[in-house]
């Protein structure tokens, strides 16, 4: 299968739409005014899910005619009860009251399908789902020969209340959507995601043996997104770090992003080579990009702005500038090319401001982009920072045509001194 | 339990505007949009009618109409007006304010420069359909977040250091 990466670009605003008519499904039975955060098209994955370990319950259920596969709609467990027993005394726990409103937004997302491909698509009866990402996964069936994901996160307004939804589609019907020949073949793109994983966890090292605090990679993903929808995955809350060019053969740019508290526990490991004990927080749940509204109200209500300056901005640059060296360790010798990196730029400010800046440049090159983020999160306190690399599509396309199948990310070297 | 689709209930306070997005109200309900940096809001109003809408316009050009209908200036500006005369608004007494269009890094080559070629090009889409520029906070290096009222005809603008601005 060959990828054209603007007709997966394409899809995203149509699986975007299908999510938005699944939301108003969803007001239409409930009243809850529900919004759509971000929309995504992701390289299918068996661990897709696996980072998920807060229990959901939802629906699965399988489709066939203009498109056909499999989705996984699924809500939290508590929130959804309480709803459904608001509206029906005594549903709340039942699952087919959860079967019945999933099957309704479940529609919902495909009626958007079936409309923007003008075709029809039936869907077969809804079945009711529960557990942990990897269970729900197992519940899918999930087919290591399909391609593609569809993603979408909704989330109720003034609500605690979230959908999530995938769209699996069989691997014929992606072939049928994206035919041309002039795409990616889509083994070279499951060697760019994993070449990005493998810089991901090496950065992910470099963090730990910087700082002290043991960070691994939560959450990767590589996505194939309009420009416009890249800085959706990110908060507006203010964030602590670098952008950095991408410059030779392969333009494009690294983000490398803390969130305030992370970046002051950073600094401080750098700093004075203290960090704050583990908390008794247990870390954050709030798998894929869900972010906690509670950290959110946090970092607004506090009085004073932090700053970032001298030698805290200069420690901020420096692993920034470290971890982008890591990250993309490697990935020269996969791609056969050079690759350098442009002194780091530091940033403090509002996390979708600098998405955005980021690809209001990009933008005036591409419609859409090839999106690979990660998520590096700490086992015992609560810590987030979010790596986005966003290559050039062309020329990363250009590279990806030289690259032989079966190369893989395999790092040849450590990250620099430190 | 029914199904049907509703339309948007009138009675909601805030519609909130993403990238490349722009949206229309009236009277008290707010029209909001985050995480400016480069891009530029532009909040056009008929004072009169308490009518105004926001569209948060990304890019100077842009050659694709498949996009979201304010990636570029032009067409966010073109649509806009459209959508607010649909709405009750009357051309010639629109009145327009602009937020944003930041430059929060520095990087060398021809992309740079993109947030004041947004805020030129604003200028510019409003000049050509007479709709006067009456406040404006433009420029510097920090992001921005927008809450529109059209009924006051106000636009707050709050920066990533939690300053706030009433235009």
């Amino acid at each position: 299968m060959k990828v054209d990466v603007e007709s997966l670009g394409t899809f995203s605003r149509t699986a975007h739409e299908g999510a938005e008519r699944a939301a108003e499904n969803l007001t239409g039975m409930t009243g809850i005014e529900t919004a759509v955060d971000v929309t995504r098209v992701t390289l299918a994955s068996a661990d897709d899910l696996a980072g998920e370990r807060g229990r959901r319950v939802g629906v699965t259920v399988d489709f066939e005619g203009g498109i056909a596969g499999t989705s996984l709609l699924t809500f939290p467990p508590e929130e959804i009860e309480t709803h459904l027993d608001a509206l029906v005394p005594g549903a709340g726990g039942d699952e087919s009251a959860v079967s019945e409103v999933g099957n309704i937004v479940t529609s919902g997302f495909l009626d958007g399908w079936a409309d923007c491909l003008g075709t029809t698509i039936d869907i077969s009866p809804p079945e009711y789902v529960e557990g942990t990402g990897p269970q729900l996964l197992a519940a899918t069936e999930f087919d290591r020969d399909r391609a593609f994901v569809f993603r979408s996160r909704a989330s109720a307004i003034g609500e605690q209340l979230d959908f999530a939804f995938r769209m699996f589609p069989d691997r014929e019907s992606m072939d049928e959507m994206l035919s041309g020949d002039d795409g990616i073949p889509v083994e070279k793109l499951a060697t760019l995601r994993e070449m990005a994983r493998t810089g991901a966890r090496t950065a992910s090292e470099t963090v730990s043996q910087m700082t002290g605090i043991e960070t691994r990679v939560d959450i990767s993903h590589l996505s194939f997104v309009p420009v416009e929808d890249v800085p959706a995955g990110l908060s507006d809350r203010r964030h602590v770090g670098v952008v950095l060019e991408f410059e030779s053969t392969l333009g494009g740019y690294v983000l490398i992003l803390f969130d305030e508290a992370s970046a002051r526990e950073v600094v401080a490991a750098l700093v004075t080579g203290e960090t704050s004990p583990p908390s008794n927080q247990p870390p954050t749940d709030d798998a894929d990009e869900t972010r906690s509204s509670s950290s959110a109200t946090e970092s607004r209500d506090g009085a004073t702005v932090e700053t970032f300056d001298g030698v805290e901005r200069s420690a901020i640059e420096e692993i920034g500038n470290v971890m982008t060296s890591s990250f993309v360790d490697g990935w020269a010798n996969v791609l056969d090319t050079t690759i350098e990196i442009s002194p780091p730029r530091f940033v403090h400010d509002m996390g979708r401001a600098v998405a955005e800046s980021v690809v209001a440049r990009l933008g005036q090159r591409q419609a859409n982009a090839v999106l690979f983020d990660a998520t590096l999160r700490a086992a015992d306190r609560k810590f987030d920072c979010e790596i986005y690399a966003l290559p050039d599509e062309t020329e990363l396309r250009t590279v990806l045509a030289e690259l032989e199948p079966g190369e893989t990310g395999e790092r040849t070297t450590r990250a620099g001194p430190l | 339990m029914n199904a049907e689709r509703q339309p948007h209930s009138d009675d909601r306070d805030r519609v909130k505007v993403g990238v490349a997005e722009f949206a229309v109200a009236s009277d008290g309900t707010r029209v909001t949009t985050s995480g400016l940096g480069s891009c530029v809001g532009v909040a056009v109003a008929d004072p009169d009618a308490g009518v105004a809408g926001l569209a948060h316009v990304m890019l100077p050009e842009t050659d694709t109409d498949r996009s979201k209908p304010a990636k570029s200036v032009v067409q966010g500006v073109e649509r806009l007006i459209a959508e607010i005369e649909a709405a009750g608004g009357r051309a010639g007494r629109f009145e327009a304010k602009l937020a944003g269009g930041s430059r929060m890094f520095d990087f060398s080559g021809v992309s740079e420069g993109v947030g004041e070629r947004n805020v030129t090009r604003s200028r510019d889409a409003l000049a050509e359909r007479n709709v006067p520029v009456v406040a404006e906070d433009v420029g510097g290096e920090h992001g921005r977040s927008l809450s529109l009222h059209p009924g006051e005809w106000t636009l707050t603008v709050t920066s990533a250091r939690d300053e706030v601005v009433e235009l």
